[in-house]
């Protein structure tokens, strides 16, 4: 059954590129649902999703807040740490203090834009098998 | 403190992932050359759309993308996976991104662990025939050809005078 991905993005250029660097990969399946801001993505979450891939800057809420609101959503779902829906934020901020920032937030896997296909492959490969 | 060379550096190795990783672009053999063998000013470059984005911190000013419309809508094109014949909101958005990822990588590259060296604002998009930019007073002046299989573009950081 093919995993679905939220991508939470304001640009659609950055979303069409997830699209087009899974195309052809292990992840060409996935179902990729698109929500153009943190807001919209807090109304498509749900417990169906497998993996949540999200922008930082965006018009509203952050990536960031974006990211603790759904640890606060899945914890009223009584989910345990090991049941966590992985985040993946993507995004032009990447010095270390702000990684640190989104570990801290619950983000599992950071890629800093540009990014190449391997590299959100590799992503996928990591929050999903461990 | 940063020199005018470790910046220019900076945005050529930034654009030269750009191109490796999301545009189908190459750099040519002269940019690899130091100092780069071109001689333009900021008022000699063609530049049907300025993309802008403000830079505060430890350094303040913009960092702007200079682009002629067919490289503009070729790089839209190509991102959007659509073919435009002229400026768009597409187009603006596309690029716009771009310039982001330029803003960003600099910002990644010269930043320590501790601090970043600078924050970024969201990205102006500027069109239209005989527009003048006006930087104001005391401002330092880099100018970055890019130059590649597609064409020659621009990138001009403009930083208050440290």
């Amino acid at each position: 059954m093919p995993i679905k991905i939220l991508v939470v993005d304001d640009a659609i250029v950055a979303r069409k590129m997830i699209k087009r660097h899974l195309t052809g990969s292990t992840y060409e399946d996935a179902i990729l649902i698109e929500a153009i801001s943190a807001e919209n993505g807090l109304e498509l979450f749900d417990e169906s999703i497998n993996v949540v891939m999200s922008d930082w800057n965006m018009p509203g809420l952050n990536g960031l807040d974006f990211a603790r609101e759904i640890r606060n959503r899945e914890r009223t779902w009584g989910r345990s740490e090991s049941e966590l829906i992985p985040v993946i934020m993507i995004t032009t901020e990447g010095t270390a203090q702000k990684v640190n920032l989104a570990k801290d937030a619950g983000v599992n896997e950071y890629i800093v834009k540009p990014f190449s296909a391997a590299q959100l492959v590799d992503a996928l490969n990591n929050v999903l098998e461990g | 403190m940063i020199t005018h060379e470790q910046f220019i550096d900076t945005i050529v190795a930034t654009c030269a992932e750009i191109f490796e990783m999301m545009l189908p672009m190459t750099m040519s053999n002269k940019m690899s050359q130091r100092p780069l063998p071109f001689d333009y000013k900021l008022k000699d470059i063609q530049d049907d759309m300025i993309a802008s984005i403000g830079l505060t911190g430890e350094y303040n000013g913009t960092i702007s993308l200079y682009l002629p419309l067919p490289l503009a809508l070729d790089m839209a094109g190509w991102l959007m996976e659509a073919s435009y014949a002229e400026l768009s909101s597409e187009v603006y958005e596309a690029v716009g991104e771009i310039i982001n990822m330029i803003a960003g990588g600099l910002k990644n590259r010269l930043s320590s662990n501790e601090h970043d060296i600078f924050d970024v604002s969201i990205p102006i998009m500027i069109s239209g025939k005989d527009k003048q930019v006006y930087h104001g007073k005391n401002k330092e002046y880099i100018l970055v050809p890019i130059d590649t299989d597609k064409g020659l573009f621009f990138i001009s950081l403009v930083l208050d005078k440290q």
